[in-house]
């Protein structure tokens, strides 16, 4: 195609059959997916899936799994799957259960048992206590008891009636007797065993008196030493009972705790165990006794947090010992206590108290000796929990940490469980961007999570992934236990899943909307009572699923064809042109004409971006604008300086603008405005620029095509109507089936534009123009315009002040109106 | 068993051991109401320590302190009058409703001798405080006033529970009497065989009820003792 002449629209215009790629049904060997055997999600994934089968059978540590993808890719259920695969390679873990530590009540022991046998353990032990509860007190009622506490009791009895009957026969022999006072005990002088009268002992002779008295002088230490006897005797007759009551329960603890440890006898620390509860038995035997004595009274040992709970068993995790395979565990809300365990509390007369029954599981050690399947962002929103995996995970062990304790938030005694040790493999499931800022800002990441499993969005849109993809919709259906759907529908929401995709040639693989989409159209297929989801149902769900959405699309639309949003779609206009921008609000994305113009002058060389200077634009949009100037510096006037002035804007635009795709429609605005030319205003245009004129590919195609065709569909299709878009985006086009049809008729028409010049003489009528042998563009082209405009303003430049006006500086035909005298320059020559 | 009248009059209590027991005044009225008893209170104002009192060198030990304090005259008089005082209050106060007797004695001879014989009384004795003698000995000396006697537990026995009756054979007296008292207190009577188990083996009630003789008095204070249960030990001698 030469740039001389000017370039024919219809060379440029895209069959209609590129618009849009359907689905080749005929390729699809089913009716309905009833027919269509479900197919898992794995389909275009292998990258992931070979990712994922290393994670779950490398045993090193740090070889977690981190799964990213977009939303809606399903990664969990995913990854969850080919887990189950793998689960049955591992064998099933150890069962986990805390212990009372008897030496450090604070530090509850951990006890790891074969799957499946910490509910036995826990059986056994409360059948201990509960036979401990009948056999203890039976060995204490026992005749051989009785009799021998009755003679510690006796041996008591008698050493105290001993004592006093010897005092008394020595009282006696001495002409005393021991008497009972009010308030205690004393020795007076006596006759025939009883005391004498004062009168009569006056009458004594006085050596007889200090006979007496010497006498009671002589008892009175003994009766004071029986005396003080008395507590040591009664403490030696409670360590005679206390004696005997271990003596009795060692022999009947004996055999029941034989039994329990036999049927551990192949778990020494369940036997261990055993044993230290033997030794605490015997220590605190009264908790079992009906009325001891001197001993506790049995009602603390009752209810919850009685004696008795220090020989149960808390089982912590305990796994079916039949069932083969290890654990997958997902945790949906990773609060430190939900992954780590926790500590409660209860209240007792007012105090906040705790035990090892107190101490609850976690995530953790569900999971533990398996898969923890976490969402990051869950786990990076939760306080303390992402630094505690991290430290668990490079300790390999699982410790159970009171958070409100080491806060100080509160001061009551705690517990520190004895750590259980770690052998689980974790997967995290995010977004990209989470996984790389988190890469970014903490070092440790790729420490502990040495594999990632990236899932892919899309895949080839081949034949065969369309049928595989057919599978996945049956899927889809299936597992929801939805209508079938029929071969149209499947074929609709394939080409919806490339229309999501945003691109012709593939296929999306975020399954969450589609799975959406099917079941939106089978609700459709409900109302409309049909038996199979149709291809209709489909559409219909589509339409609504915009119609729901799409309010500020409608607004948008209204305010352009009332002209409040000023947009024209017929006629010409010079340094005018519409371009597209795309409005993506909550998921819903939608494209609008925006009228970009532009006026030039002369200046320092300088194209002034005003949606910049408003700060209104993005980066990306003024680097698209200021390359704008390096196209024009590097294409025209070579010879001479830049001597222009350009203002472009986005006329009505209030928010911010960003991205370059504006960029070429931008420069059709500041050719059409140099060289004096008019732009069609019936075509709207996207696609960014280099600086050697070449138009480069933008997003949002489909959407910027059907929003200017909605506007030209509502005020009348003309037939001239068209958008032009880069050629690089043709492969991308699944535009909607009324554009195509219009397309197909006559009435629209879209446009691949390959280069500026295209574009220009699409736009103008014109040649865009080439340099000839001898250095000039083509005469009345575009380009030669722009030229010999550049030129005068660069004359205007150089002889401005001048008192007469520069001979060479002509304007070309036809002339602009002269520039107003430069009594206010916009910027300093 | 329908429980025939029971072959009591009174109940003996001293009031001078081991100060006013609350608990063992309460005790003994309670059963004295259950059957409808007298309720014979006695003290014995010993005069020996007011009469050791007056001699010079006289002193006590004083086992709450721990040491020994002079014995003065009228020291002794006043705690010996408040102890009257203290011990006829309680003992009124707990009798209120049954008819009643309060002697002070003086003499030591009358301790052995009340004045309405042993038949149809019944003495209580008890385990606490510091032993006046040895159990084989109170229970003898018990046994010297009153046909019948009644064994205290130290602490505080149970307020509800079967009236047990441990028998030796069909015809035990000691059934009729527990069936009466049950009948009396609205509890359930238990019988139980004095040769089907052992002393340790008698199962937990308010009262348990033994004739004479069918244990010996180092069983009754076991049972006692360990069963926290008041025992009476029924006499066989006509009221």
């Amino acid at each position: 195609m030469s740039a001389e002449t000017p370039t024919p629209p219809a060379a440029l215009a895209i069959a209609p059959a590129r618009l849009r790629r359907t689905t080749n049904l005929t390729a699809l060997s089913f009716k309905t997916t009833a027919e269509c055997p479900p197919m898992d999600g794995f389909t275009g994934q292998k990258r992931a899936l070979d990712a994922v089968h290393f994670a779950s059978r490398v045993t090193r540590p740090g070889f977690n799994l981190f799964a990213i993808g977009a939303p809606g890719a399903r990664m969990q259920q995913s990854v969850e799957s080919m887990l189950a695969a793998a689960r049955a390679d591992r064998p099933a873990p150890s069962d986990w259960v805390y212990v009372h530590n008897f030496a450090a009540p604070h530090r509850p022991t951990a006890i790891g048992l074969p799957a499946g046998r910490a509910p036995h353990f826990q059986k056994a032990m409360l059948e201990l206590i509960e036979d401990l509860k009948s056999a203890l007190p039976m060995s204490f009622e026992s005749e051989d008891y009785q009799k021998r506490r009755g003679a510690v009791d006796e041996v008591f009895q008698k050493k105290q009636a001993d004592a006093f009957a010897a005092l008394r026969d020595k009282a006696q022999a001495a002409g005393l007797v021991l008497l009972r006072t009010p308030l205690g005990f004393a020795f007076a002088p006596a006759k025939n065993g009883q005391v004498i009268s004062p009168d009569e002992f006056h009458t004594w002779e006085e050596a007889k008196q200090r006979e007496v008295q010497k006498n009671i002088e002589t008892l009175e230490p003994e009766l004071e030493h029986i005396m003080h006897q008395f507590p040591a005797w009664e403490k030696a007759r409670r360590e005679e009972v206390r004696k005997l009551n271990r003596d009795t329960a060692r022999l009947a603890i004996a055999p029941l705790i034989e039994d329990a440890k036999a049927k551990f006898a192949d778990m020494p620390q369940v036997s261990a165990h055993l044993e230290a509860v033997r030794a605490d038995l015997i220590e605190n035997i009264g908790m079992f006794m009906v009325k001891p004595e001197g001993e506790e009274a049995q009602g603390a040992a009752l209810g919850p947090g009685g004696a008795f709970d220090r020989y149960e068993v808390n089982v912590m995790v305990s796994h079916d010992a039949t069932a083969t395979g290890a654990p997958i565990v997902q945790e949906p809300h990773p609060t430190l206590g939900h992954l780590t365990g926790r500590i409660e509390y209860m209240s007792q007369q007012g105090a906040l108290l705790t035990n090892f029954h107190l101490i609850k599981p976690g995530a953790m050690h569900r999971a533990n000796g398996g898969y923890l399947l976490l969402d990051a962002r869950s786990l990076l929103t939760e306080p303390f929990s992402w630094t505690a995996l991290k430290r668990l995970l490079k300790q390999g062990e699982i410790v159970i940490e009171d958070v409100n304790h080491f806060l100080g938030l509160t001061s009551t005694v705690t517990l520190e469980p004895d750590p259980i040790p770690l052998d689980l493999k974790i997967v995290l499931s995010g977004d990209r961007m989470l996984y790389y800022m988190l890469a970014m800002y903490d070092p440790e990441l790729t420490e502990h999570f040495k594999v990632l499993a990236d899932f892919e969005d899309d895949f080839d849109r081949s034949q065969t992934n369309e049928t595989a993809m057919a599978h996945i919709i049956s899927n889809l259906a299936y597992e929801d236990k939805l209508r079938p759907l029929d071969c149209e529908a499947v074929g609709l929401i394939i080409e919806q899943a490339a229309r999501m995709a945003g691109n012709a040639g593939k296929l999306s693989l975020l399954t969450g909307e589609l799975r959406d989409l099917i079941i939106e159209a089978d609700f459709r297929a409900g109302e409309a009572g049909h038996t199979l989801t149709t291809r209709a149902d489909v559409q219909k769900a589509l339409d609504e699923q915009i119609r729901r959405a799409a309010r500020l699309r409608d607004r948008s639309q209204e305010s352009i064809l009332q002209e409040i949003a000023l947009i024209d779609t017929q006629g010409a206009r010079t340094g005018q042109i519409n371009g597209l921008s795309v409005l993506q609000l909550g998921g819903f994305a939608f494209g609008r004409p925006s009228r970009i113009t532009c006026r030039v002058r002369p200046g320092s060389g300088n194209v002034l971006d005003i949606e910049r200077e408003a700060k209104l634009g993005g980066p990306i949009h003024s680097k698209g604008v200021l390359i704008l100037s390096g196209f024009l510096a590097g294409r025209f006037a070579l010879d001479t300086p830049m001597s222009l002035y350009a203002s472009l804007v986005l006329e009505q635009s209030y928010g911010g603008v960003e991205g370059d795709s504006a960029s070429s429609a931008e420069l059709y605005a500041l050719l059409s405005a140099l060289a004096d030319v008019p732009l069609r205003q019936d075509i709207a245009v996207t696609g960014s620029i280099n600086q050697q004129g070449e138009i480069q590919a933008i997003g949002g195609a489909n959407e910027k095509i059907e929003g200017f065709f909605d506007i030209c569909a509502k005020r009348g299709l003309t037939g001239t109507q068209g958008v032009a878009i880069p050629k690089s985006n043709v492969q991308h086009l699944m535009l909607r089936q009324d554009v195509v049809q219009a397309c197909e008729q006559g009435r629209f028409t879209i446009y691949a534009i390959g280069t500026a010049d295209e574009g220009i003489s699409l736009l103008t009528g014109l040649p865009a123009g080439a340099r000839g042998a001898d250095g000039a563009f083509t005469p009345g082209s575009v380009n030669a315009k722009v030229e010999d405009r550049l030129r005068a303003f660069a004359s205007i430049r150089q002889h401005f002040g001048d008192s007469k006006p520069p001979a060479a500086a002509s304007e070309p035909a036809p002339a602009p109106p002269p520039a107003p005298p430069p009594a206010s320059p916009p910027e300093a020559p | 068993m329908s429980g025939t009248t029971p072959p009591f009059k009174r109940i003996i209590v001293d009031m001078h051991c081991s100060g006013c027991d609350r608990l063992i005044v309460q005790q003994a009225a309670g059963l004295a109401q259950l059957l409808q008893l007298e309720l014979f209170g006695r003290f014995f104002a010993d005069p020996a320590p007011a009469r050791l009192a007056a001699l010079p060198f006289a002193r006590e030990f004083r086992p709450g302190e721990r040491a020994w304090a002079p014995l003065e005259g009228h020291n002794v008089s006043q705690e010996l009058s408040r102890a009257i005082t203290a011990a006829e209050r309680l003992f009124k106060q707990m009798s209120a409703t049954l008819p009643r007797q309060f002697q002070i004695i003086h003499d030591p001879a009358q301790l052995e001798h009340p004045p309405n014989g042993r038949g149809g009384t019944i003495a209580v004795i008890h385990q606490s405080g510091y032993p006046s003698a040895p159990f084989d000995q109170m229970l003898a000396s018990a046994f010297q006033i009153a046909a019948s006697v009644l064994i205290l537990p130290s602490g505080v026995p149970p307020k509800s529970g079967p009236i047990l009756a441990v028998v030796n054979g069909p015809d035990d007296p000691a059934a009729g009497i527990a069936a009466a008292l049950a009948r009396a207190a609205g509890e359930q009577l238990l019988r139980l065989d004095s040769h089907a188990g052992t002393a340790a083996q008698v199962p937990d009630a308010r009262l348990i009820v033994i004739r004479r003789g069918t244990f010996s008095n180092a069983t009754l204070a076991l049972i006692a003792a360990r069963k926290k249960t008041p025992v009476l030990v029924a006499g066989t001698e006509p009221a």
